[in-house]
């Protein structure tokens, strides 16, 4: 059962997404991009995109492609594939900047035909991601909470690409159709919902059940409280999206309910998981957690805020919405990313460079291939930053959202220097002393057969 | 013929008759079957060089003549040791010639639960070269090492693994 190799392309993946977070993270700091104005403005879109498309999900599909072959015990269909995938990503992803920077009067007007083109780039390379990584979830039986969670994700992400290429059709041809009208107008609620929390969080929350647990010594069957996680989530989440879809062309107060119903379904099963998640803090066996469980701690902190700002945005779209969205894509989504590079880097170098080395002589440990006490720092400024900015965006002050966006930006620049230190190990490292102690050798027996 | 034992029938009758060559067919299915199971095959001719392959394997042969020269082979699982003997709810994979139940007792015994990742697989890669070749490792592990299959087999090495229940995996290396 050789299906467990290092994937290819995954950290090409993660180098091509860490670019466009820190693209995204520029605008801000720029000033190009507000978040509490208008999310259709085409500057905030070009930013949207670049997070969610550009580094969350390139971030989310690089761990996939990786992970989906361990915890599933069968191998990508295609390596080829996904270089291909995140070629058309990029590509498309570029196309939509222009697009978006026609609609802004950057480019010529004439250029906002690049939004479909590049929409459907996207959408290819997308689907080719999909396949590759739904593949070896659907083989495997019996299905566990990861991939359920994952097929989920993906299932959310087919929709959210639908969603998105209607927009992108609409606001890239000269004369929109007149029966994308309703979606135009009101849709951009359950686009963001989808790809969002469907997508990315169903994706993040998925990895996490596998990662966190594995790496603290907690257990990974999350019983009851994993499986009410999941339905909760999938339930309200399908409810909204489906009947919020519905309502755009025909509006009826039953289906205006579901929608909300939905909505409080899907704050519930967020409200679960986070109970669970503290449960599996508290239940691991390991005491001494390393920075990339404590950093993980702090994305899941900021976690619990983003959900009440999301229940009051229920009620109250206007107020809520872009503090919501900020601190759930920078402290959540990306707190949890950054947090889990810190660990995935270095222990995929660790197998790339020593594991072979084992038992022929010295190597380095996985964590000497990281300094912590260099890289936590960094993780505080940076959710920090990420508290001080919602705040900043709830109480609609502007004035110091560029300065606190710069020191974001310079945090996850620190970060990226620390993935590179611990992609490229000093050569001193590999002269370690041999650290296996006769103790480690539980019981002996050589008695004949 | 074990009356507790399920069988999967393999008919080569019609590919032998076309001139095909279906020793790899019958070889996938035999690794496919899972504890418990057993193959039925129809073929055209009694396979005899199947029965000394096959019981390298860990099967026994039971033959029966049919009309117009065919044969109906059951080939059944000879027992094995019970203890490591996977039940049906249990997963196991494995990788070696050299059938399992014959493996010697393990000359070293390695408790690695409860270790971070990669620290499981780190004390089995250091500790197998201390052993002889033939000497079998068993090591009890929290989950199933798919990052060591890869070096196992670079390295020459024979394994065998069961996932008894969540969190409670063996694990038989075979020194190569």
């Amino acid at each position: 059962m050789l299906n467990a190799r290092l994937s290819r392309w995954t950290m090409t993946y993660f180098s091509c997404a860490l670019i466009n977070f820190i693209l995204a993270l520029g605008m801000m700091v720029s000033g190009h991009t507000y978040p509490a104005l208008s999310f259709s403005s085409p500057s905030n879109l070009i930013a949207v995109h670049l997070m969610t498309i550009g580094w969350l999900s390139l971030l989310m599909l690089g761990a996939l492609a990786q992970f989906v072959p361990v915890i599933t015990n069968n191998p990508l269909p295609s390596q080829p594939g996904m270089l291909a995938g995140l070629i058309l990503l990029e590509a498309g992803l570029l196309n939509m900047v222009m697009g978006f920077l026609a609609l802004n009067g950057s480019f010529p007007l004439s250029m906002k035909i690049l939004l479909p083109i590049g929409g459907t780039l996207v959408l290819t390379g997308f689907f080719l991601d999909i396949w590759n990584i739904a593949v070896p979830l659907v083989r495997t039986r019996p299905i566990q909470l990861p991939a359920k969670m994952l097929l989920t994700s993906l299932g959310f992400l087919i929709l959210t690409l639908c969603i998105g290429l209607c927009f992108a059709i609409g606001f890239g041809a000269d004369q929109s159709p007149l029966e994308l009208y309703p979606l135009l107008s009101n849709g951009l609620p359950i686009h963001i919902l989808a790809g969002l929390v469907g997508w990315l969080g169903f994706t993040a929350i998925g990895v996490g059940y596998k990662l966190l647990p594995m790496f603290m010594l907690a257990p990974e069957d999350r019983g009851h409280w994993g499986t009410g996680v999941w339905g909760t989530l999938a339930t309200g989440l399908t409810l909204f999206v489906l009947t919020g879809l519905f309502n755009l062309w025909f509006p009826n107060p039953i289906l205006h309910t579901c929608e909300k119903l939905g909505l409080i379904l899907l704050i519930s099963g967020l409200v679960i998981y986070i109970v669970d998640i503290t449960r599996l803090y508290h239940s691991r066996q390991r005491k001494t957690l390393e920075l990339n469980s404590t950093a993980a701690a702090m994305a899941l902190t900021l976690f619990a805020p983003a959900i009440l700002t999301g229940a009051a945005a229920i009620f109250d779209a206007s107020s809520f919405l872009p503090a919501t969205v900020f601190i759930f894509m920078f402290g959540y989504l990306s707190g949890l990313g950054l947090s889990q590079l810190y660990k995935i880097v270095p222990f995929l170098t660790w197998l790339d460079r020593f594991g072979i080395k084992l038992g022929q002589g010295p190597v380095p440990r996985v964590q000497d291939l990281v300094i912590e006490a260099r890289a936590k720092p960094w993780f505080i400024i940076y959710f920090a930053g990420v508290a001080i900015n919602t705040s900043l965006l709830f109480w609609k002050i502007s004035s110091m959202f560029e300065l606190v966006a710069f020191i974001q930006l310079i945090a996850v620049l620190a970060l990226i220097r620390e993935f590179w230190h611990a992609r490229h190990p000093d050569q001193d490292l590999i002269s370690k002393k041999p650290r296996l102690s006769p103790n480690t050798l539980e019981k002996i027996s050589h008695e004949p057969q | 013929m074990n009356p507790n034992e399920a069988y999967i029938t393999l008919d080569v009758r019609e590919e032998l008759s076309h001139g095909g060559e279906p020793l790899p067919r019958i070889l996938e299915a035999i690794s496919a079957l899972i504890p418990n199971q057993g193959l039925r095959l129809f073929t055209t001719f009694e396979p005899k060089p199947l029965y000394a392959l096959l019981k390298q394997h860990g099967f026994s042969h039971e033959s029966r003549s049919l009309d117009r020269g065919e044969w109906e082979v059951l080939f059944t699982r000879q027992p094995t040791l019970k203890t490591n003997q996977p039940e049906n709810n249990q997963k196991s994979t494995q990788a070696h010639h050299v059938p399992f139940e014959t493996w010697p007792k393990p000359c070293l015994v390695l408790d690695n639960r409860n270790l971070l990742p990669p620290e499981p697989m780190v004390r089995i890669l250091e500790a197998l070269p201390a052993l002889h070749s033939g000497d079998v490792l068993e090591a009890l592990l929290d989950r199933e090492p798919v990052f060591l299959y890869p070096e196992l087999k670079t390295a020459g090495h024979e394994w065998h693994t069961q996932t008894k229940e969540p969190g409670a995996t063996l694990i038989w290396i075979r020194v190569g």
